[in-house]
């Protein structure tokens, strides 16, 4: 899977999302009161959470003796945004038409008859 | 801001000519080069359409302009919503025929933050207590983005203006910036996290249905909040200041030049469906039957409606002399274009109550021509301090920024005297007392506030022509 899918992935999930906005209002948290403050789902589910939240790099851990520490990692979500608008930019490019099919003769008629002078001009 | 320069190029067996011909054909080549546009001039505005469901359920529009064509070669578009940045697309043309297309897209740290907010990602703004933060809720996709393009951008000048010269009590401010999308769920979720931020001020420039949401949350909280468009009022709390102009003093400015116009008084009522719309047709009818005019239909359509010709249909079937239009934004901008396509601009007189500058460019010269309209603003305002605003814009944000209009520069003016309020009071309830005796020479004339749910301005009538508005009286 590319990695800003899967970011974006772990932010679909509502108790993802829940943990991270946990994570955003302290900076650091130990995962045994992550999962005391997320109630309503056990201990497990939220250690799979935590792990899935790792791996698509949106927080980062820090281990201290028998403890875990889980913070936000604010540039994963940034890389994951610029890999997005970069697959916007790929779609952004024409697809090939079927051969044999004529281009369609588009509103943009006006500007390739006569009105070169006025487009050639620099803006800055 | 860093920029970040992005790029994507690709070989395509069509001539270079063949290529530039598929923008703005609809062909369904991209959603880039299904571009929509009324021609390929610079300074035409341009909508975007981005690949639906990319960023959640409500469909996102680049809105922007073009800046730059050379035939067969280059277009370049600037656009400022819901992100600034912009898309150059050249078009090579390959000796052995053929030919390559490459698109390159500047942004700024504006656009990932945007992205990852929409796609759940807590934004979260530490606190430094350096600054004097304020917090700015506008809409930045949906149906109301189309006339809140310039919004964010007057807000920054009149932050950056006070805090030239010395900020707040010493600090300088900081505009925090949400988006609700149009959408009232989204305006509470977002005014809590520009509370959380440490905003001590919110001022909305959004939908009185996304405001009804937001009202309980920033007042709940003990923080002044100033509705800057025009609204259709209503008491509220102590923090709560509604300052745009009123549908009643709108409707009475205008209604008799528009039905002298029509030659007759049948109206019909047409808005989108929600708090604002309904307390303007209110007023209207209260206006309008004084003035012994004939309701003849008082019609709602969801936010959002693109289909309007049903109800071209039943506006002629009715037989109107004159249409109030209270509907918004996109929805303003697709009502206008089908009347006019369907060829129903001369059969009746429309006024519209938000077709401001940015969404009658959309609408277009030719579909707009002629609707009247009625604001306390016009970026036409022939008055000194006005004159120098859209100076300063024009040097701050280039010739091809949106225009300014009402529903962006009350943003303006809120900042301004928001600021005044602040640095005499220093609590909220003392900024808010301050705020409901506000007053000021603003680039609209001279506003005076009257309590804390109204502010008195002169209202100018307009009527759209090519280029922009032609004011009436005043």
């Amino acid at each position: 899977m590319i990695p800003e899918q899967e970011a974006f992935d772990a932010l679909a999930d509502p108790t993802r999302r829940a943990i991270l906005d946990l994570l955003a209002t302290h900076d650091e948290l130990p995962a045994g009161e992550i999962a005391d403050r997320i109630g309503h789902v056990g201990r497990t589910a939220v250690s799979s959470h935590l792990r899935i939240l790792r791996k698509s790099g949106l927080i980062t851990e820090r281990r201290e003796g028998r403890y875990r520490y889980l913070s936000l990692q604010p540039d994963g979500p940034m890389r994951a945004a610029a890999a997005f608008l970069q697959g916007l930019l790929d779609s952004a490019l024409p697809s090939p038409l079927p051969s044999g099919t004529e281009p369609v003769v588009g509103s943009n008629g006006d500007a390739t008859s006569g009105t070169a002078a006025e487009d050639n001009r620099q803006t800055a | 801001m860093p920029e970040l320069v992005l790029a994507a190029t690709k070989d395509l067996p069509q001539s270079a000519e063949e290529v530039f011909a598929l923008f703005g054909a609809r062909s369904g080549a991209s959603w880039l080069f299904d571009v929509q546009c009324d021609s390929l001039r610079p300074g035409t505005p341009v909508t975007l359409t981005l690949p639906h469901g990319s960023l959640g359920e409500t469909p996102v529009h680049l809105l922007g302009r073009i800046r730059r064509v050379v035939p067969n070669k280059l277009v370049e578009i600037v656009h400022d919503q819901p992100w600034p940045g912009l898309l150059q697309i050249r078009i090579r043309a390959h000796r052995t025929g053929g030919s390559s297309v490459s698109i390159v897209g500047h942004v700024d740290d504006r656009a990932l933050r945007w992205v990852m907010q929409r796609r759940g990602w807590p934004l979260s703004t530490p606190c430094t207590g350096h600054t004097h933060r304020i917090g700015l809720l506008t809409s930045k996709i949906g149906s109301a983005a189309v006339y809140a393009i310039a919004t964010e951008y007057l807000a920054q000048l009149a932050v950056e203006e006070i805090n030239a010269d010395g900020g707040i009590g010493g600090r300088p401010i900081e505009l925090i910036v949400g988006d609700d999308g149009t959408d009232p769920g989204r305006a509470a979720l977002e005014a809590r996290r520009l509370l959380a931020a440490g905003c001590r001020a919110v001022i909305a420039s959004v939908t009185s249905a996304s405001f009804a949401a937001i009202e309980p949350i920033v007042a709940g909280a003990g923080r002044p909040l100033i509705h800057s468009v025009v609204n259709e009022g209503g008491a509220g709390p102590e923090l709560v200041l509604r300052w745009g102009e009123r549908p009643l003093h709108q409707v009475r400015t205008a209604a008799h030049a528009v039905m002298k116009n029509a030659g007759g008084r049948r109206w019909y009522l047409l808005g989108n469906d929600y708090q604002w719309p309904h307390g303007a047709h209110r007023a209207a009818t209260r206006v309008l039957t004084a003035a012994g005019c004939e309701i003849t239909r008082n019609r709602f359509v969801p936010i959002g409606t693109e289909d309007f010709a049903p109800l071209l249909e039943d506006i002629e079937r009715s037989g109107a002399d004159c249409v109030l239009s209270t509907l918004i934004g996109a929805d303003e901008v697709a009502f206008e274009r089908q009347a006019w396509e369907g060829g129903y601009r001369q059969r009746w007189e429309t006024l519209s109550l938000v077709l401001d500058e940015s969404t009658r460019e959309r609408v277009g010269d030719a579909a707009a021509r002629g609707i009247w309209t009625t604001f306390g603003y016009f970026e036409e305002l022939d008055t000194p301090e006005n004159r120098d605003l859209v100076a300063r814009y024009r040097e701050r944000y280039g010739e091809w920024a949106p225009p300014l209009s009402s529903l962006s520069e009350s943003v303006y003016e809120a900042v301004l005297l928001y600021a005044a309020a602040a640095r005499r009071e220093p609590d909220p309830s003392g900024i808010a007392q301050a705020l409901r005796a506000a007053r000021g020479r603003m680039p609209r004339g001279n506003v005076a506030a009257q309590g804390p749910h109204a502010m008195r301005q002169d209202m100018y009538l307009a009527r759209a022509v090519d280029g922009g508005f032609a004011i009436m009286t005043g």
